[in-house]
């Protein structure tokens, strides 16, 4: 039987459907000799692809007065607030947590560095707060922290207490392995710390974990 | 024939090697990316606002997003399909509640009445294209512009559009026979 020469309706409305992508040559090799051959018996088909094709020789104008230069001189500045993220998209704060978890991350003298630091850190800190709202992580869900930070391996003990003091904040949870540190804030105070942690030298890495502040 | 305009190997492998470096945190990699994708998401979102600041700010919030995610990025579909995809859902968000008229490009255009008869009737068609397109539904649009204009296979329409291959087929089929509709003035232009 030739299957070519008796295309049925059904057929030939299928092919007809994917004649868009036949004209814009994306058709997948095999899907594309079919309906090449069905082009050959079908006169409906040729005329619809003639159409096609002129329509997609008719692009219309772009907007006028578009700057690409201008954009991009305004998107550049953004780039430093919105550091380049690692890992898997959609990340929630338990993936941002994994992912500073990882093996590798983080340059290993640079860790022990940080974890002297905190540790001094924490000990001084933690006494001025309720001692049974510290978390270590996976301990379950005691509190949800706001924001994690990573310190740099030169942070001086009184800096990184003076920058915690200074926006309200408290050590949750950590060291992690990676080094990274768990913050909680009150909400009307979160912007600012962020921020804070962000611009200040002794920060390596700030990071909101609240749900919906991903992009 | 529109598969000359489709992206070669050597491209992808080129922006795959561009978003490697931009994970890396290199601006200049960015930069480079940023200007080979301009006129295509203005071309593209052109199609769904012609808001100029608007479209410029898709543009920027759409590249913020491939400059955060970029190290993610998992070889899973093309870049052109991940960076449009994600045009896209920058766009809807922008566009969401904000209803704006599509203007007619027609007025946009500059006229010059001295052009040749040819150029002038090609120009006549491109309005009315141009004014069919912007009265199909947002996602018909959306899907004649990826497949007509961007080159893209269906596939990768229904992965930047976040649907079923057969939404891409049935919004192509309906908006198909829009525009034949609607191009019907034009059919001896359009033959």
């Amino acid at each position: 039987m030739n299957a070519e020469n008796t295309s049925s309706a059904a057929d030939h409305e299928t092919l007809q459907d994917a004649l868009p992508w036949y004209a814009n040559g994306s058709l997948p090799e095999a899907e594309a000799a079919r309906l090449q051959e069905h082009l050959r018996s079908c006169a409906a088909c040729r005329e619809d692809l003639a159409w096609q094709r002129k329509l997609l020789e008719t692009e219309g104008p772009l907007p006028a007065g578009l700057d690409p230069d201008r954009a991009l001189a305004r998107l550049m500045p953004r780039l430093d607030a919105a550091p380049v993220q690692a890992a898997a998209p959609q990340r929630g704060p338990g993936q941002w947590l994994r992912a500073l978890l990882a093996p590798g991350r983080w340059q290993l003298a640079a860790m022990a560095a940080q974890l002297a630091v905190i540790a001094v850190l924490a000990v001084q800190l933690l006494p001025r707060e309720t001692p049974s709202s510290y978390q270590a992580l996976g301990r379950g869900q005691a509190s949800t922290p706001d924001l994690l930070v990573v310190f740099k391996a030169d942070a001086r003990v009184q800096d990184v207490q003076r920058l915690l003091q200074a926006n309200g904040a408290r050590i949750v949870g950590g060291p992690t392995v990676a080094g990274a540190y768990m913050l909680d804030v009150d909400a009307d105070r979160q912007a600012a710390l962020l921020a804070a942690l962000r611009a200040d030298p002794a920060v390596d890495l700030a990071e909101n974990l609240t749900p919906g502040s991903q992009p | 024939m529109r598969s000359s305009r489709r992206m070669g190997v050597s491209d992808e492998a080129d922006e795959g090697a561009l978003l490697r470096q931009i994970g890396d945190g290199d601006k200049l990699a960015f930069q480079a990316l940023y200007r080979a994708y301009f006129p295509r998401l203005a071309r593209f979102l052109g199609r769904m606002t012609r808001n100029v600041p608007l479209l410029e700010e898709i543009v920027n919030d759409t590249m913020l997003v491939v400059w955060q995610k970029a190290e993610s990025f998992d070889g899973s579909c093309k870049v052109s399909t991940w960076i449009f995809g994600i045009a896209y859902r920058q766009a809807l968000k922008a566009l969401r509640g904000l209803d704006e008229p599509l203007e007619s490009v027609a007025e946009q255009a500059g006229e010059n009445w001295n052009e040749p008869e040819h150029a002038l009737a090609a120009r006549q068609l491109q309005r009315g294209v141009s004014r069919a397109l912007d009265a199909l539904p947002m996602e018909q649009r959306v899907v004649v512009s990826l497949t007509y204009y961007h080159g893209m296979a269906y596939q990768e329409i229904a992965e930047t559009m976040g649907c079923p291959v057969n939404t891409v087929k049935t919004r192509m089929f309906h908006a198909r026979q829009r525009l034949k509709d609607m191009l019907s003035a034009h059919r001896e232009e359009m033959q």
